[in-house]
């Protein structure tokens, strides 16, 4: 065990982050049956619960991992784990007595719910936000990440997201259904030229540019002012996944982008087989007709 | 004793001493005056503007009469503009940001871009991004003097068209590619300044004569290549 887990073991003292922002403890949202059961125990049976340091394999105490009763915020959906069983992710706030002294950090846990009942909450990440005193961390803050969730789209944008964000992509995903034409329209769409300098246009008639070519950008312009009116209801404009030094994907409807201080996402209606290999798409909600993904749009500009 | 044959050799060479003579003396005599009046018959000073209000700023005075400039210029581009055959082709040589104060958190307007228009025969040319007029006409102008601009010869006033730096600088990296920074040419691929250059500019008159370099479509490259070239002879 290195010494920033000994730190943490050993040192959080049980602080908790008495104030925890009212963004991580005021919930309004959509509320399944499972995040309030999540939710009670992390509030009223915290004991009962056990939890994983990052890259670690002993489970803790709520003690140990210096989170109490007020300091997590409510539960919320995540794409199901890789068995397909049901996920939760959690944010607490807290504060840790670690290698870079006494630091704000903000932790993000994956629950699982099995037969036996919860399983250990896993942090896959632990993000510091600020020092309690003295000098700044640096910009950007450091995050540690449990193995292989860094790469997980849906848990890098939702340790990020304003709670704003987050109730409106619950929302969105759990009452969105495309029109029939909607995916019509986006097959006419994908039959257009997409030079690799464009990432997204909007209904607006606004494009998000990276580097890259704009050779062949006057069609898309001279479609969208054909067809801006023909955009389906709830698609924003049309977005592509993209990631730094390989050309961006085909182009999908937008319904929402979410703009985090690390990158953008799109949440996105498609059709196609979603493109885990690249790492720039997750399936959010899979539909025999269409999915719903998180795209990842890695600017360059 | 002298030949005659010799005589006449000495008095055919005199000859054409005289008339090589003449010849210079008679080149001196034309262009003195010239040198005199500070005129260079090879070259061309121009200013160029990317539209009426960057004229205004230079003829504070004359605001209409920029505005009359722009709007032939912008008349002589249906005709003076380089031609593609396919839109991609023009645009890999012309498309950019124009306006790039439009651009928002890397989401720009479509307004603010130049991307390249379909002709009546269609053809595709770039948009008209500003025009260049030659410096007596504007310090006539400043004096008051007005010719009307549909008289200015098209070495006189003609558009300008902007062009990526990155096709400028030979070619470009698709990842390093930034449709943000311009350049003006002619409409015959001469290279003229940075977008936003304030100062005179001295051309040789050849490079200011209209269509002579790419009669008919350009194919890819041909454009951006003389372009190009004639930027790197203005900067030796």
């Amino acid at each position: 065990m290195n010494g920033w887990y000994l730190g943490w073991l050993v040192l959080a003292l049980g602080l908790h982050w008495g104030a925890v922002p009212t963004a991580l403890a005021d919930e309004d949202q959509v509320q399944d049956p499972l995040a309030v059961e999540l939710h009670q125990a992390l509030r009223e049976a915290p004991a009962a619960l056990r939890w994983l340091m990052p890259n670690e394999h002993k489970p803790v105490s709520h003690t140990e991992v210096g989170i109490g009763p007020d300091s997590c915020a409510f539960p919320q959906w995540a794409p199901p784990s890789p068995s397909g069983q049901p996920r939760l992710l959690v944010r607490c706030g807290t504060l840790l007595l670690g290698e870079h002294g006494m630091t704000r950090v903000s932790t993000l846990a994956s629950w699982v719910r099995t037969e036996q009942g919860w399983g250990p909450g896993q942090l896959v990440s632990v993000r510091y936000l600020s020092r309690a005193f003295g000098r700044s961390l640096g910009s950007p803050p450091p995050i540690i990440w449990h193995n292989g969730w860094e790469a997980d789209l849906f848990a890098r944008a939702f340790n990020l997201m304003s709670v704003r964000q987050i109730r409106e992509l619950q929302m969105l995903l759990s009452s969105y259904e495309p029109t029939n034409e909607a995916l019509v329209a986006l097959d006419q769409w994908r039959t257009l030229s997409w030079p690799d300098g464009v990432l997204g246009l909007r209904a607006d008639g606004s494009l998000l540019l990276q580097r890259g070519s704009l050779a062949g950008v006057g069609d898309l312009v001279e479609r969208l002012a054909e067809q801006s009116a023909a955009l389906p209801a709830g698609v924003t404009g049309l977005i592509r996944p993209a990631a730094a030094k390989s050309p961006p994907g085909r182009p999908m409807f937008m319904l929402q982008m979410i703009e985090t201080e690390d990158l953008w996402y799109a949440v996105a209606l498609t059709d196609g087989p979603t493109d885990r290999a690249g790492g720039t798409v997750q399936l959010l909600r899979g539909e025999p007709h269409f999915n719903l993904v998180l795209v990842s749009v890695e600017r360059t500009l | 004793m002298v030949s005659t044959q010799a005589v006449g050799a000495a008095l055919e060479a005199r000859t054409r001493r005289q008339k090589r003579s003449q010849v210079v003396g008679l080149v001196l005599m034309g262009v003195t005056p010239l040198v005199v009046l500070g005129i260079d018959p090879l070259h061309s000073e121009v200013r160029v503007f990317s539209g009426v209000v960057d004229c205004q700023h230079h003829l504070p005075n004359a605001a209409a009469y920029c505005a009359e400039l722009d709007s032939e210029a912008a008349s002589r581009h249906l005709s003076m503009a380089p031609r593609y055959s396919t839109r991609e082709q023009c645009e890999a040589d012309f498309a950019h940001v124009a306006a790039s104060h439009d651009c928002r958190k890397g989401w720009c307007a479509a307004a603010s871009l130049s991307v390249c228009e379909r002709t009546e025969d269609n053809q595709f040319r770039p948009a008209y991004n500003g025009f260049l007029v030659e410096q007596p006409t504007l310090d006539d102008a400043r004096r008051g003097s007005r010719p009307s601009a549909a008289s200015l010869s098209e070495q006189e006033l003609q558009p300008a068209y902007g062009m990526s730096q990155d096709v400028l600088h030979g070619g470009y990296y698709p990842y390093s590619y930034i449709p943000f920074h311009s350049h003006f040419v002619t409409a015959n691929a001469q290279y003229l300044a940075p977008r936003g250059h304030r100062e005179s500019l001295t051309l040789r008159r050849s490079q200011l004569a209209p269509g002579a370099a790419h009669a008919g479509p350009i194919q890819r490259g041909g454009f951006g290549a003389t372009a190009r070239q004639t930027m790197q002879a203005a900067a030796s």
